[in-house]
């Protein structure tokens, strides 16, 4: 009896390291299971290599840090721009030299210095009400602020990665003081207190709370999927703003290997591969994002809603800026 | 003008069950003005329970309890125990330990705050526990907790005050002059109290008046003195104090016939029918005996208990317990003669 | 001189214990050293004020609403009589078992602006209302956060303040009402205050469970300290501004408690239970409103949510159900199993260590080890990763400096970090518990048992441990429960590959999708169900 419980306390927690010893790939992962579960089942499929998995919306850096060179993380995935260059920053990362990886992302996309690979790119979009907005093509972010939308936007938390991320472009383009007035304004015109996620927003819109919202692109696309959500999606319009001057804000999904990877060969098959068409194929159909490498097209449904002009300013601006932006959303108690 | 209306308490004919089982049946008793009754009875004969439906914390599911002429509890109305002016002091005392003694006294007072703690301090005086206004309950003994909860039950003014069991925890040397206390309080301040006990002692000193208790009835009230000598059941009878049981035929109005006493003579008639078979009860102190080598008598031990001596003595299948006096010297193995004593008999059936 | 070592034994044994308990809140502890002025600057100069003032607000609404739902359903329970009294008894602990983001996140949906039941309001009376036309409350709120937390959290409450009730006895309400007061004013200066200290700790569970909570508050778009804290370790990347926050929230907690008990003074509660309870028959009128008290707490607290859980599960069955939950409901059930037995066996150890000698000394290690309870869960758990990684680097350093192979991360890379996680952060609810059990036991028992040859431990396990059977199962249970439930801890130490329900679950609430996971949100209220029933059974053998 004793020792069939132990067995079986052995076999419930231990059997998920069980395959430790065989040809694997450790993965600290910030992106969710859905996404990353059927790509890197296809990449075991091919390789043999066992990817074993930790999903976390936060921490993950704090962890490698505190793990140091023991760590047994191999590569780390994030879903935003702001906590890729953060763990780069830290030193949690090490520079990937590969020709494919080059090949299959564009520079503007990866480091310079080949620490961080960018694997998707999604659009900072603004949802228009379809009945009660017209002439919404030459939207921007700065209209956000007029008088028009008193009382009509929604939005989510300004502390969240995305905006935080459009937050820190707009300072880079006009500057602190600018951003700050910007963002007082865009408060005084919240129809609510910022609240839920972006796809919230979109069913505010549809119950008539607000007119406008600012989401991800591939958001439009995953509702219109989902038979509860659809109607949400139909209630809008999505718009790329700033298409008359810089461009729709962008930000990445991306990935980087660890500074101590233990299976680092493994680990550089599977950057690879997620760079690869297969995979990027995966991320467009099953995420609706767009793809970084140039061969793959995005998926046919986020190919309707058109090209688009994305604002060129790079990255590693918007993350010199995070800090402030931080700073002035507290001041201007954006979410209180 | 009722009937109950002569008395500070009438409790009548009430019925209570508990959980499907008659506690108290079609029970009845009166407390005159100032008067303390006892109400005795063994454990289980339902004394806490009169005490708590006279103080309105049981529904009646039968009879009625009326407090000066006034009724308070019947089977369809009850007032409730805050409107009735009853106050009861718990086996516990329950004290509440949250509060000062001072803020215990004045719980129940409906003055000002000023006036109630006046009130208190002369009610600590009384029950002479000056300066102990702001200790705690915890931080008294068991005779100091007893009488701040008779400073706090007297506080309201009771019309009557209701004792479960009051001296139960109270050392015994300090019983006594407690009790002496304590009635000397009631007399004072002119309050009619009920309390319940088991312990006869107690009942002897502290009350005018016994009622005794017995499956849920009174089967018999008066003084100390009238049940002591004329129980109305075996029971009681036993619960008096000790004594010796004979089987006897009744011989006359005045006399009966025990096999080894031979007759024994009552000073009044029984009013039991000739021939009848029956059990009498005798005190010890209603038999004596004497030295007498053709006695059917054999002492077999003697007891010291201060003012005399407890004497066991074997008569033929019989064994019985006489009280000597300490002046009597005999001693155990004596063969001895046994007197009946003067008495009115007690005769129960069976 | 033999039992003098065997008692310092136990002290020892329990210093050492309670001391790697309190290591992951010491860790935290250095880290708020750091300065980190500027940031704090910024924070009092912006947001921290309106984080305070929510924060305040939302613990003392929580706690409000807990005790108007605790105590009258406590009271009415205990001491009165009506129809389906003893059902309710157990009814009442249901909501434990819902994890309380779960409630929140199904409430917003049905409240919001956006739900059912304003949009059929806004359909009943009018076809295109728009926003502002009508009056409705706002769920996301400080209030809707607030309530509901209560909803799920008031049990705790009600299961100690009912014991408390029922241990008071009757003779000292009675007393109250011959003194003159009514019912009411009898619960409002007897019964109540005499539960006071049995009030407190409920209370002070609860409170900490508010102060700590996240997912809820973040939900419901109230920023509390929770996000502050948040802000400081992930937007502003100083983790430092994190656990100094966090400090200061465990200080300001501890000085409450401190006055609390400052003010009891010379004060008393304890009364030996005595008087029979007989319970108020409550008329008709009384009867209903008892009931339709009793069912509302039951309706709003668990059956309207799990009847909306169930509602999504079938729905969204095939998204849903995985073959995969199998292993996580076992996992989770083992984890929580397993921080159960470990807590309650350390706080009997805790316990029993303080009745084998009065001096201060002894009861330094219960106390302490109660301390992370306050803690924010997610900053707990940092806590344990700085200590847990530090302890491990030190091992794998001195190891390859001996010449070694490294042994690599194996403690934080295994279960085991989580379930030390889960007992640091739990141990005050076992504790709590089993104190309480110990107190009925009279030092007599002790003393009878040592003179009749038994020493410390015999007597433990032939006196003591029989004696509290019930007080150590409720310890278990409970911590059970909260390990079911416990989301920040698994999410930050949870090994590769491993889940537990509330992780899986929380994946998709986050992501506002719970309908995905409702499946996965119903075993965990089925696992905590099972318990609950269970603990209610036992408290039927008390009075």
């Amino acid at each position: 009896m004793k020792k069939g419980l132990i067995q079986f306390f052995v076999i419930i927690f231990l059997l998920p390291m069980a395959n430790a010893s065989a040809q694997e790939v450790n993965i600290y992962s910030y992106r969710q299971p859905f996404l990353i579960d059927p790509i890197t089942k296809q990449f075991t499929e091919q390789t043999g290599i066992e990817v074993n998995i930790i999903y976390a919306k936060k921490g993950i850096a704090e962890k490698l840090q505190r793990e140091g060179k023991y760590s047994p993380a191999d590569i780390i995935l994030t879903a935003d721009f702001n906590r890729l260059i953060e763990i780069t920053n830290k030193g949690l990362t090490q520079a990937v030299e590969s020709e494919q990886l080059r090949h299959n992302i564009p520079a503007q996309y990866r480091d310079k210095q080949s620490h961080w690979f960018a694997l998707t790119t999604r659009a900072r979009v603004i949802y228009a009400s379809k009945d009660r907005l017209e002439n919404v093509n030459d939207l921007s972010y700065e209209d956000l602020a007029s008088e028009r939308f008193k009382g009509k936007i929604c939005i989510r938390s300004g502390k969240h990665p995305y905006n935080i991320s459009l937050v820190a472009s707009m300072i880079a383009h006009h500057g602190e003081a600018e951003t700050k007035a910007w963002l007082l304004k865009v408060k005084e015109n919240l129809a609510r207190k910022p609240q839920g996620n972006d796809r919230g927003q979109v069913k505010a819109i549809k119950e008539g709370i607000c007119d406008v919202s600012l989401g991800n692109s591939y958001y439009y696309g995953k509702m219109l999927m989902d038979k509860e959500q659809k109607p949400w999606a139909d209630a809008v319009n999505i718009v790329f703003p700033n298409q008359q001057d810089r461009g729709t804000h962008i930000n990445i999904s991306g990935v980087a290997m660890a500074k101590y990877a233990p299976n680092k060969e493994n680990a550089r098959a599977l950057m690879i591969f997620l760079s690869s068409e297969q995979a990027q194929q995966l991320y467009a159909s099953l995420n609706m994002e767009y793809p970084v490498n140039p061969k793959v097209e995005p998926s046919e449904l986020v190919n309707a809603w058109g090209d688009f002009k994305a604002d060129n300013l790079p990255l590693t601006t918007i993350v010199k800026y995070q800090a402030t932006a931080y700073k002035l959303l507290d001041e201007v108690k954006f979410d209180l | 003008m009722n009937e109950t209306a002569k008395y500070a308490l009438s409790v009548d004919a009430i019925s209570i069950n508990y959980e499907h089982k008659k506690v108290l049946n079609q029970l009845s008793l009166n407390v005159s003005d100032n008067e303390i009754l006892c109400l005795l009875g063994q454990s289980g004969s339902g004394k806490t329970t009169v005490l708590k439906a006279i103080a309105g914390l049981l529904p009646l599911q039968q009879g009625s309890i009326s407090v000066g002429g006034q009724r308070l509890s019947s089977v369809k109305t009850i007032v409730p125990p805050d409107k009735r002016g009853i106050g009861i002091i718990f086996q516990d005392y329950a004290l509440f330990p949250h509060l000062s003694v001072l803020d215990n006294i004045c719980f129940g007072i409906k003055e000002t705050k000023q006036q109630a703690e006046f009130a208190a301090k002369a009610l600590l005086e009384l029950v002479k526990m000056e300066g102990y206004g702001s200790a705690f309950p915890h931080e008294l003994s068991g005779g100091q907790q007893q009488r701040v909860a008779i400073a706090r039950a007297l506080a309201i003014k009771p019309k009557v005050l209701l004792l479960d069991e009051p001296f139960s925890n109270v050392d015994h040397h300090l019983r006594q002059q407690l009790m002496a206390d304590i009635r000397q309080i009631l007399k004072q301040r002119s309050v009619a109290a009920i309390f319940v006990t088991h312990n006869k002692a107690e009942a002897f000193v502290f009350a005018d008046k016994l009622a005794f208790m017995e499956a849920g009835k009174v089967v018999q009230t008066g003084t100390a003195q009238s049940l002591y000598l004329q129980p109305c059941s075996a029971a009681l009878a036993e619960s008096m104090g000790e004594g010796n049981w004979l089987n006897v035929v009744v011989v006359d109005q005045y006399r009966t016939l025990s096999n080894d006493l031979g007759e024994i003579t009552s000073t009044e008639p029984h009013g039991i029918d000739v021939g009848q078979n029956v059990r009498q009860f005798i005190r010890p102190n209603q038999l004596s005996f004497a030295i007498d080598g053709s006695g059917q008598g054999k002492m077999i031990d003697q007891v010291f208990n201060g003012d005399h001596h407890i004497c066991t003595i074997v008569v033929g299948q019989m064994i019985l317990i006489i009280n000597q006096p300490l002046s009597q010297k005999i001693s155990v193995g004596a063969q001895v003669s046994i007197t009946v004593l003067a008495h009115t008999a007690m005769l129960f059936d069976g | 001189m033999q039992t003098m070592n065997q008692i310092r034994a136990w002290v020892l044994i329990s210093w050492i214990v309670s001391l790697c308990l309190v290591i992951p809140v010491i860790a935290l502890l250095l880290q708020s050293f750091a300065t980190d002025t500027a940031l704090f600057k910024h924070l009092w100069a912006t947001v921290l004020t309106d984080y305070v003032i929510n924060t305040v607000q939302l613990v003392l609404l929580v706690l409000l609403f807990a005790a108007i739902f605790a105590l009258p359903s406590a009271w009415l329970i205990a001491m009165c009589e009506f129809r389906w009294r003893k059902q309710f008894q157990w009814l009442l602990m249901l909501p434990l078992a819902m994890p309380a983001y779960v409630v929140a996140y199904i409430y917003t949906d049905l409240f919001d602006f956006s739900g059912p039941i304003q949009r059929s309001m806004r359909a009943l009376f009018q076809a295109n209302t728009p926003v502002g036309e009508y009056w409705f409350f706002e769920i996301r709120h400080v209030g809707g956060a607030a309530l509901m937390l209560a909803l799920v959290l008031y049990p705790y409450l009600y299961l100690i303040a009912r014991t408390a009730f029922l241990e008071q006895g009757a003779n000292l309400f009675q007393v109250s009402r011959t003194l003159g007061l009514s019912p009411w004013q009898s619960f409002k200066r007897v019964a109540l205050p005499l539960c006071r200290p049995a009030i407190v700790v409920g209370l002070i569970f609860i409170g900490a469970e508010a102060l700590g909570d996240f997912a809820t508050v973040h939900y419901f778009a109230v920023n509390t300290l929770t996000t502050a804290v948040y802000d400081s370790w992930l937007g502003h990347g100083s983790l430092s501004a994190a656990a100094k926050i966090s400090m200061l929230m465990l200080v300001s907690v501890m000085g409450l408690l401190a006055i609390e008990r400052w003010q009891r003074g010379r004060q008393r509660f304890y009364h030996k239970s005595s008087g029979h309870i007989i319970r108020f028959k409550l008329n008709k009128q009384q009867s209903m409103a008892a009931i339709t008290w009793c069912l509302f707490l039951l309706m709003a607290g668990f059956i309207i949510p799990v009847l909306i859980l169930m509602d999504y599960a079938v729905n969204y069955f095939s998204a849903g159900w995985q073959d995969k939950l199998w292993q996580v409901l076992l996992q989770s059930i083992c984890l929580a199993l397993v921080a159960a037995v470990i807590t309650t066996m350390m706080a009997i150890l805790f316990v029993y260590t303080t009745r084998l000698s009065s001096k201060c000394s002894t009861h330094i290690p219960l106390r302490i080890s109660m301390m992370s309870y306050v803690m924010p869960s997610t900053v707990l758990a940092i806590g344990v990763l700085i200590s847990i990684t530090f302890f491990e680097t030190s091992i794998n350093d001195w190891l390859v400096n001996l010449g070694y192979p490294p042994p690599g991360l194996f403690l934080s890379g295994t279960v085991f970090a989580l379930i030390f996680a889960f007992v640091v952060r739990f141990q005050a609810v076992a504790n709590g518990t089993i104190e309480a059990s110990f107190l009925n036991i009279s030092p007599s028992l002790d003393m009878a048992s040592k003179t009749l040859g038994k020493s410390n431990l015999q007597t433990l396990f032939s006196v003591h441990i029989p004696l509290i059977k019930k007080g150590i199962f409720t310890a278990m249970l409970l911590v059970f429960i909260e390990g079911m439930k416990e989301l920040p801890a698994a999410l930050l130490l949870r090994p590769f590959n491993f889940d537990t329900l509330a992780t899986y679950v929380y994946q998709f609430v986050s992501d506002e999708q719970l309908e995905q996971a409702a499946v996965a949100a119903i075993l965990i209220v089925l696992a905590g169900l099972i318990p609950v029933i269970r603990l209610t059974q036992t408290g039927k053998t008390s009075p």
